[in-house]
């Protein structure tokens, strides 16, 4: 990945000049936290590419045609044609809006903004902050192009995957499975494309629906019905950062419109921002957000659950796509953590703790996933491990390193989750890799084990693939900051990615090599009976291409190999990861870097920086240290994953077991496991106090509400009864008695009282 | 002042001493009745006591007839009378039927409107 | 009025009566009479005492001691009434009331008034009620107890607080009738007198066939007896005001004009010729309360369509199905044979 100097510095020539040719802006030295003044090209307004709208309407149609399918139980696969075909049509608008427009915003520097329809407008009053008017619109600049176009083509070929994944589920919950994955991509694309804040949390709210709809999909699993909610609940406190942030930014700016908030922004006076909390509160509270949707942080533990959730969906989902809002919306709003929006006194801590974050999360996942046997899990850890390197990557200050390689973890992560899943249909939902081996030997899985290699491969960062090239960014530019936690978090990150190389193949040598061993697993389709039905009878409609499906242990297990779909699918993404790298490898003699060219080009450009030219790491020239580092830790985990996992199979386990067995280590070992306790932490600082709380609560309202309160208010009306019941003796004179006593008080009253003129 | 005509002519106004007595009488005759009404278990002692208080009404109508000079007050107490005794006889053959069911004249015989 | 008198008094006499509930021995009512005669005696006392005397009146003649032995009888008559154990007795003490009230009645010179609450109280309403008691009456406990009344004849119910209450409404409504700047007006202003008068004289002039035989009598007894047989057809003529009869002013005189033989002449009239009470209360009644003359009329019809629902025969409840278990016949049939014939 190394980049020749003297190329860098023509890069930042022609960038510098060349990109920005209008002369607003000024080649940024990427100063930390001060980036000097910002300038922010004026959004181009045209109707005329109302056109896109349909990328947010084909999946909206799918969305209601799966619904209606879903509703009336039609079984069929009408659903996933009518959401391959939306998806497809909305990567095809994607493309062809790249190629139509780009220019112009590679030329211009100003966003698309493209106005579809009035939303919100509301005024209670006449002062500047008493209306608030939203519209629905598009707003489309380097960040969200990028992100339509990877978004929908991995939608694409994950929906086509997940059509025949699903399968067996076509009597079931197809058609739902398929509209809350339409909802899901149409959120998505709303969250992205929409022009302002508003639109953004609309969407933002939509895929954490629809995310929980998913995760949630085999209802009749307790475990995944809690996962759901789990992730949902985690994603909600993340939500309220977000919704603060933005009622923030719009009582100090006044429009939550993207437009109009940066050229705020750009001219707000950078000593307004001195002590101002509210407007020092913005960034942090998004980073709260972030933190909920990207798995970051405190908030990292509904990740490995929703991995209950069917596989296509932890593909779609929880690798490319949703948990990748998070680092959006951290590029989109880069802005805001600089020191002219926010003031010097807070925008280095801002940023700062955007950066610990991400790294201490990279390092958590990492080291859970080492202890973690349950393959899809150690995928699930590996993502929260990778967004925390992107979340750093931001917190840096390359918000060009975070996109670039959320662009290449998109495919190569989805990549790993297919093939994982392909691994779990074949082997009847078995997800503990110590009980498999030898997959590559098994007819019809070649293909997925070598895409698997080669996920994992991207995966440890293996050098000049496309993920190293990425993330080597990140690496040197952390590396090289004159800040010192900056660089401390750079080794912690070098560290992780030797540890990440390790797992990742731990995982694959199991899988892949070895003698061939298959235990088959209890089915996870959520459906048991389907396949308990079919003992002994291979009349499944399945495609061509393998076996019958025969039962469960004594029966003689065949594995399920994949079909042309998921093989197709899983042959294209492979290609895709790799071309992924295309940027980097073309930079040389296109002169620039593709996707670098997008970051520049959108709100976060201030930080489209691959690090600094000069610098030097360890004393020595950067590039080619960072270079020697990187490789070198790759290259120690996989040796040693190699040593323990492939050249002496069960050297890993009998090492663990000792491990176990000193008392020194044995919790490094099961806190691995179990994810360093931090789930039964939460149970324990949230759950039991609740509990407390609920019995309090319900002993309140056994013994006082209802034992003392309503059971006094009953009584009252028979108290009341009960003074005046000896009146009541039926005896006509007692009642002429209390008559004439009333008619005495009154007369009484009257004469001494009234008449008197109130003396008595 | 005009000389009054003679005292013993119907016109002649009277004594306010005279008037007082009779009116105290009147109250007195009244607050007696009250005590009898709400004492006497008796169904007819009691409607006899409720005349007894139709009468101290009537002396009170016809003492202040008599101050001021109107006959209203006497022709009040016609219709007093009237009154009287239309309820007298109602009150008395209701007595009457209430004395054939139960064979008493107690009021707590009758005291079957409670809870 | 002496409030703290009267009300003493007052409290003394409650008491008194309350004593006099219970069957007492014979000196102790000797004792009672008294101090109840007493009370009601300071009661006058107090309420006449502080009595304003106009001037040109007489001073206490034998008319007000006669009011306060009537007093006397009356309270007396009544407390027994209320106090009595044997109904009869109270009924007939009760007339005793009436018949203090009727002399009452004749002092304040409602004559008319005195003899019809005599006849029809007295007379009528107080012997249907004699007659209801006797017919209901209960021979008492005389075989066990050795009384002669029945259990709830002799004790009273809740008498303190009957007591009380009447003791308070008793203590109202003597403070608003006599108490010190009620208002109450005890003399007629001369502007009352006159009007008074007048409205006198008008109803003489209302009763023209009085009037005439009034003024015939007067005028006849003025002139000289010659002219006897001119004023027996003498008829009512007009004055030379229009009206045949002119109230002279403060209403005490008034001239009648009868023409006699063709010439009209003034007749004074004076107090003797005004109607008198039983005159002026028949003609009130028929000019000025027509209407309630009426009313009362119709009160009395529906109070005789009342007795005569009330006196039919009452028929017990399932009378008609226990006569046919008993094997007698129906009512109706009964009756229905009773005229003669098969239905």
């Amino acid at each position: 990945m190394t980049m020749q100097p003297a190329l860098l510095s023509t890069l930042a020539l022609a960038l510098g000049d060349g990109a920005h040719a209008d002369g607003g802006h000024a080649a940024q030295a990427a100063g930390y936290a001060d980036v000097g003044a910002l300038q922010f090209a004026k959004a181009n307004v045209d109707a005329g590419y109302a056109w896109l709208k349909w990328m947010l309407l084909a999946p909206l149609a799918s969305v209601a045609l799966c619904g209606l399918f879903a509703l009336l139980k039609v079984k069929g696969r009408w659903p996933a044609v009518f959401t391959v075909g939306a998806f497809a049509t909305a990567a095809a608008l994607a493309v062809s809006l790249y190629f139509q427009w780009s220019p112009t915003l590679f030329g211009t520097h100003a966003p698309l903004a493209v106005p579809l329809a009035d939303w919100i407008t509301v005024a209670w009053g006449d002062g500047p902050l008493q209306a608030f008017s939203v519209g629905f619109g598009l707003y489309v600049d380097g960040i969200t192009l990028l992100w339509m176009l990877f978004v929908t083509v991995l939608a694409t070929l994950i929906a086509l995957y997940a059509s025949e994944y699903m399968e067996s589920d076509v009597k079931a919950g197809y058609a739902r499975f398929f509209f809350a994955v339409s909802l899901f991509v149409a959120s998505m694309l709303i969250l992205v494309m929409s022009d302002n804040l508003v639109g953004l949390y609309l969407g933002w709210e939509g895929v954490g629906l629809c995310s929980y709809m998913l995760i949630g999909y085999y209802a009749t699993q307790p475990g995944a019905t809690a996962a759901a909610k789990k992730a949902f609940i985690m994603n909600r406190v993340g939500d309220l950062g977000l919704a603060l942030a933005i009622f923030l930014i719009w009582t100090n700016y006044g429009t939550v419109s993207y437009d109009g908030l940066f050229q705020a922004v750009a001219s707000a006076d950078p000593l307004s921002a001195q002590g101002s909390w509210s407007k020092a509160a913005i960034p942090f509270l998004l980073l709260m957000a972030v933190c909920g949707k990207s798995a970051q942080g405190p908030l990292f533990t509904w990740l490995p659950d929703a991995m209950w959730g069917p596989t296509p969906v932890s593909a779609l989902i929880h690798a490319a796509t949703m948990v990748t809002a998070g680092i959006y919306l951290l590029a989109r709003m880069a802005p805001f953590y600089t020191q002219q929006a926010i003031g010097a006194e807070w925008a280095e801590p801002a940023l700062l703790t955007v950066g610990w974050i991400g790294c201490i999360t990279a390092f958590l996942g990492a080291t859970i996933a080492c202890g973690q046997f349950d393959y899809k899990r150690v995928f699930a850890y590996s993502t929260i491990s990778s967004l925390g390197y992107m979340v750093m990557g931001l917190g840096v200050g390359t918000a060009f390193g975070g996109v670039y390689y959320v662009f290449t973890h998109a495919w190569f992560k989805a990549l790993l989750f297919l093939t994982a899943g392909a691994v779990m249909h074949g082997m009847a939902g078995q997800v503990d890799f110590r009980k498999l081996g030898g997959l590559m030997k098994v007819p019809g899985f070649r293909l997925t084990m070598v895409c698997m290699l080669l996920g994992c491969l991207y995966l440890a960062t293996a050098p000049f693939s496309a993920a190293a090239l990425s993330k080597d960014i990140i690496l040197y530019q952390a590396l090289t900051s004159p800040v010192d936690q900056v660089r401390w978090m750079g080794w912690l990150g070098l560290l992780t990615a030797g540890i990440t190389a390790y797992y990742a193949f731990r995982v694959w040598f199991r899988l892949a090599l070895g003698p061939v061993h298959i235990e088959p697993g209890p089915d996870q389709h959520g459906h048991g009976d389907d396949h308990h039905g079919s003992h002994g009878h291979d009349a499944h409609a399945h495609h061509g291409g393998h076996g019958g499906h025969g039962g469960h242990g004594g029966h003689g297990f065949h594995p399920h190999a994949p079909g042309v779909r998921i093989s197709l699918v899983l042959a294209v993404i492979a290609v895709g990861s790799v071309l992924a790298g295309l940027p980097s490898y073309l930079e040389k003699s296109a002169g620039y870097n593709w996707i670098q060219r997008f970051v520049l080009n959108s709100t976060a450009w201030n930080r489209a920086t691959a690090g600094p030219e000069h610098a030097e790491i360890l004393g020595r020239d950067a590039h080619g240290t960072l270079f020697v580092l990187a490789t070198g830790v790759v290259v120690l985990g996989i040796g040693l994953a190699w040593v323990l996992h492939a050249a002496n199979r069960g050297l890993g386990d009998r090492l663990r077991a000792s491990m176990l067995a000193t008392p020194g280590l044995k919790w490094l070992a099961l806190g691995s496991e179990h994810g360093w306790y931090v789930d039964q932490l939460y149970a324990a600082m949230i759950g039991v106090p609740a509990w407390i709380g609920a019995q309090l609560l319900a002993f309140v309202d056994r013994f006082v509400m209802d034992g003392v309160i309503v059971t006094a208010v009953g009584r009252i009306p028979g108290f009341f009864g009960r003074i005046f019941q000896p009146l009541y003796t039926g005896s006509v004179q007692g009642y002429a008695l209390t008559m004439a006593g009333g008619i005495g008080l009154i007369v009484a009253w009257v004469v001494w009282i009234w008449l008197s003129g109130g003396a008595s | 002042m005009p000389a009054a005509i003679l005292a013993d002519a119907p016109l002649a106004p009277a004594m306010p001493a005279t008037l007082q007595l009779t009116l105290c009488l009147s109250v007195i005759l009244f607050g007696i009745g009250l005590v009898g009404f709400l004492t006497r278990r008796n169904m007819i002692l009691m409607f006899l006591s409720t005349e007894l208080m139709f009468q101290a009404a009537a002396l009170a109508f016809v003492a202040f007839g008599r101050l001021w000079m109107d006959l209203s007050g006497q022709l009040m107490v016609i219709f007093i009378l009237t009154v009287a005794a239309a309820e007298a006889a109602l009150a008395l053959g209701l007595v009457v039927l209430l004395y054939r069911r139960k064979e008493t004249l107690s009021n707590e015989a009758w005291a079957e409107l409670k809870e | 009025m002496n409030a703290t008198l009267f009300y003493a008094a007052a409290a003394l006499g409650a008491v008194v009566l309350y004593l006099m509930m219970e069957q007492r021995p014979a000196a102790f009512r000797a004792a009672l009479t008294v101090s109840g005669l007493a009370a009601v005696g300071l009661m006058l006392n107090a309420v006449a005492r502080s009595a304003p005397a106009p001037e040109g009146l007489p001073s206490p003649g034998p008319v007000f001691w006669l009011h306060v032995l009537l007093a006397f009888v009356a309270v007396a008559g009544a407390a027994r009434m209320v106090t009595h154990p044997r109904p009869v007795y109270a009924a007939l003490y009760f007339v005793l009331v009436i018949l203090a009230v009727a002399v009452n009645f004749l002092l304040l010179e409602a004559e008319f008034m005195a003899f019809a609450l005599l006849i029809v109280y007295a007379g009528a309403i107080l012997i249907t009620y004699l007659f209801v008691l006797m017919l209901a009456q209960q021979s008492g406990d005389r075989a066990t107890r050795g009384e002669e009344s029945a259990w709830y004849d002799r004790t009273p119910r809740e008498p303190v607080a009957a007591l009380l209450l009447a003791f308070v409404v008793l203590a109202a409504t003597s403070d608003a009738l006599f108490g010190r700047d009620r208002g109450t007006e005890w003399e007629a202003s001369p502007a009352m007198t006159s009007r008074a008068n007048a409205r006198a004289w008008q109803r003489l002039d209302d009763m023209p066939g009085l009037l005439l035989a009034q003024a015939k009598e007067v005028g006849a007894a003025a002139d000289d007896p010659s002219a006897k047989d001119a004023w027996k057809n003498a008829q009512l003529g007009v004055g030379p005001s229009g009206k045949r009869l002119e109230i002279a002013p403060g209403g005490e005189r008034a001239t009648a004009y009868v023409r006699v033989e063709d010439t009209v002449k003034p007749v004074e009239l004076g107090g003797d010729q005004a109607p008198v009470n039983s005159q002026a209360l028949g003609h009130a009644l028929v000019a000025e309360f027509p209407v309630s003359l009426e009313l009362a009329g119709v009160i009395l019809l529906m109070a005789l369509f009342g007795a005569v629902v009330l006196a039919r025969r009452q028929m017990e409840m399932a009378e008609d199905e226990r006569r046919a278990a008993a094997g007698l016949p129906r009512i109706g049939d009964e009756l229905q044979a009773g005229r003669g014939g098969a239905a």
